[in-house]
């Protein structure tokens, strides 16, 4: 199996190039034969890669330790699913996963325009195909995932996979994070191919408008699954900590957004052509740069993989996107500048430049914050390390800005907005917001910036319930429906409008959740078994203190009865293991904090097992009570189903991609 | 030699599925030529679009009257304007 796998992958790398060089030979020659036989090579090296990576996980699930990569993430002991998930786990199988997703979106590309875009697609081939051909260099001859074990005896079982990864969540968070990061590349290659086509007009953003939608929500998914994954699992008690790979993350999910937005414009007014195109090759950019920072070690993270010899060669393919994509716009600038220029400072387009700027300068200060280390150490000698509070100082009042043009945007007309339609569109909201703040103020909170979010929910809420009673109302006063038949006919003959409506109410409810922040609690106790200990109104006893032994570890269970004002409320159950405990040197045994929490729409309580010294039974136990976290988690859902809808075919408009 | 053995199949329906359009005329498969005019088409659909949300949002009342009789004129100038450019081009043979 290693063999044949790693054939695949070389057979994949010869004829990813002749793709190329067939696609070059055509754009010279104009004999169709030639385009027609790169389109099913670069389809067979989809095949191909579809194969090595069947090989590899049929490796996994077997147990092959011949293969150094099956012996270094998995173990007899590690249970399916993770064997599974190993898959992803490493630097080279995550490559070649990287590889495999991205050769499903070239499929399907090639399948859904055969017959399309003819002016397009070689180039749209070739920009993929040299994107494919970076990763199969790298899985050929840098990190190859089906490398033969390298010891001198014969390998009985694996080291297994670190006890971090064996969680549910995250056996889904790496791909919905792959399928956005790679899914860019499509936009990006249809950007490439309009600028080397010089087909700069709306063609090529209507082509790829669904594809980045899509590409956005799964990207949006795994930043989120992320988050969940760190609130449940890291036992810190946040869900995001700017650390720089979720911040590698956040970037182009940001460059993204703005994208999504200025495309509609570029599409309705043909304007902003040379910024949506600036937004997606920059928006690819971020992707393969944030790969680069994971995978280089060039800042100290969490989630990074060990230092390898990637980061120069990411760095290299990072400069030739750039470089490329910079001639290609520079010399095209002419084809892409209109004539149109925005009419009033008050109107829609304006409202999404607004927008667009805001998103552009949040990522920018992420960037900044993110490579702050790298730079500082470049300029002074010294490595200085910027936390939370630079990151928060500079994107909260940002976000709330962005916020606000989340209620302001839709209320604008398009080219100019007048008077009279801005004070009978904004009365009401601004009402709400004000009454909402002041409501607030008067129930306790003092903090400036929860009091400001506060108001914008209430504003931006009021805005979106408007349009839809406005909606609703037209349609029963024309067609005579009752509200219902009214509320889903609108949202089903409007879906980007209200599903774009329905996502801004999942952020806002993300931001009612980002309120409850500012009211989190926390303490940390040694406890023995009987003592009670109090925090934000709930009593905690410790009442019991177990020990068992499980298949692929070793755990104290602490049970603490929680109860709040003499009523028991519920009991959990914090753990502390070991994994790996049968492992006879010591330091590969790895202690695991499982924690455990009780959950409410108001707040949760959150229990985290730090350690137990065994001679006194004394045990470390840290509370934490975090406001309205569910919240974040609702938005995210929301969201999802905002997007759904929007992304949701419309047969009356054809079979547009 | 199982595995020199699948490597070997595997290369061979490669290849003969790939090379298989070498041996097709010269002009089979389609036209592949560019056209101007799918640009024109699609403008014009966003306009007519546009005429749409523009006359929701007026019987919503999220536009004013002085807004919606303004935009609208613009818009169906514009939309005009495309179609007379659409006519003087004749119809497309390539359909892109």
């Amino acid at each position: 199996m290693p063999t044949y796998g790693a054939a695949l992958l070389s057979l994949s790398l010869g004829l990813c190039f002749l793709t190329v060089v067939l696609i070059s030979l055509y754009v010279r020659m104009g004999d169709k034969r030639l385009f027609f036989v790169a389109e099913r090579m670069c389809l067979s090296v989809c095949f191909l890669v579809a194969l090595a990576t069947i090989a590899l996980l049929a490796g996994l699930l077997k147990s092959d330790f011949d293969i150094d990569y099956v012996a270094k993430y998995t173990s007899i002991g590690t249970p399916t699913i993770y064997k599974f998930s190993a898959l992803w786990a490493g630097q080279s199988g995550s490559l070649l996963f990287w590889l495999f997703v991205l050769c499903g979106y070239v499929a399907v590309v090639l399948v859904q325009n055969r017959n399309r875009h003819k002016r397009l697609m070689p180039y749209v081939i070739m920009t993929l195909s040299v994107i494919q051909m970076f990763f199969l260099l790298m899985v050929n001859f840098v990190a190859n995932p089906f490398a033969p074990v390298d010891t001198d005896f014969v390998v009985r079982d694996g080291l297994g996979l670190n006890p971090l990864l064996q969680n549910p969540t995250m056996a889904i968070h790496p791909p919905m994070l792959y399928l956005g990061y790679v899914g860019f590349s499509v936009p990006f290659a249809f950007a490439i191919a309009a600028l080397f086509s010089r087909q700069l007009d709306a063609v090529w953003v209507r082509s790829i408008r669904r594809w980045t939608l899509f590409t956005w929500l799964t990207l949006g998914i795994g930043i989120l699954l992320g988050g969940w994954w760190a609130y449940n699992e890291l036992g810190w008690g946040g869900y995001w900590a700017w650390d720089p790979v979720e911040n590698a993350s956040l970037m182009p999910w940001l460059t993204g957004t703005a994208f999504i937005h200025s495309i509609i414009i570029q599409e309705k007014k043909n304007m902003l052509r040379v910024w949506n195109m600036i937004l997606i090759l920059v928006t690819f950019l971020l992707c393969i740069f944030g790969t680069f920072l994971t995978r280089s070690g060039i800042v100290s993270s969490v989630h990074s993989f060990t230092q390898s010899s990637l980061g120069p060669m990411f760095l290299s393919f990072v400069l030739l996107i750039l470089v490329v994509s910079t001639y290609l716009l520079l010399s095209r600038l002419d084809d892409l500048k209109t004539e149109k220029r925005m009419e009033s400072f008050v109107s829609r387009e304006s409202g999404f430049l607004f927008n667009n700027v805001v998103f552009v300068s949040i990522c920018f200060a992420v960037l900044w914050g993110t490579m702050f280390p790298v730079i500082s150490e470049a300029v002074t000698g010294t490595q200085i390390t910027v936390g939370a509070p630079f990151f928060n100082q500079i994107t909260i009042p940002i976000g709330l800005l962005l916020l606000t043009l989340a209620g302001i945007g839709p209320l604008l007309a398009w080219r100019r907005t007048s008077k009279e339609s801005l004070t009978r569109n904004f009365s009401i909201p601004v009402l709400a917001g004000l009454t909402t703040a002041a409501l607030a103020m008067i129930g306790g909170m003092r903090s400036i910036y929860p009091v400001v979010t506060a108001g914008l929910t209430a504003f931006v809420t009021s805005t979106i319930a408007m349009e839809f009673w406005r909606g609703i109302t037209v349609r029963r006063r024309k067609f005579d429906e009752n509200i219902l038949q009214a509320l889903l006919k609108m949202i089903s003959k409007n879906r980007s409008r209200y599903g774009g409506y329905i996502v801004h109410i999942g952020i806002v409810l993300m931001f009612v959740g980002f309120i409850g922040k500012a009211f989190d609690e926390d303490r940390e106790w040694v406890m023995s078994v009987g003592d009670e200990v109090r925090i934000a109104g709930y009593g905690i006893t410790l009442s019991a203190l177990d020990e068992e032994e499980r298949p692929n570890h070793y755990t104290w269970i602490a049970t603490l009865d929680v109860t709040k004002e003499g009523e028991k409320v519920t009991s959990l159950h914090p753990e502390k293991r070991i994994y790996f405990h049968r492992n006879p040197n010591p330091d590969r045994r790895q202690p695991h904090s499982e924690l455990s929490l009780h959950s409410t729409w108001r707040e949760d309580v959150y229990s985290v097992f730090g350690g137990i010294d065994l001679e006194s039974e004394l045990l470390t136990i840290k509370i934490m009570v975090n406001r309205l976290v569910r919240f974040v988690w609702l938005g995210g859902y929301v969201l999802l189903f905002g997007t759904v809808i929007a992304l949701w075919p419309d047969r009356r408009r054809g079979t547009e991609v | 030699m199982f595995a020199v053995l699948m490597i070997g199949i595997t290369f061979a329906l490669v290849m003969g599925f790939t090379v298989q359009p070498l041996f097709s005329s010269r002009e089979e498969g389609g036209d592949v030529s560019p056209t101007d005019r799918s640009a024109l088409e699609l403008r014009k659909q966003s306009i007519l679009e546009q005429i749409k949300e523009l006359e929701l949002e007026h019987e919503m009342g999220t536009v004013s009257p002085a807004d919606f009789q303004r935009n609208r004129i613009e818009l169906k100038q514009e939309a005009s304007n495309i179609m007379d450019q659409l006519d003087s081009m004749g119809t497309d043979p390539a359909g892109d």
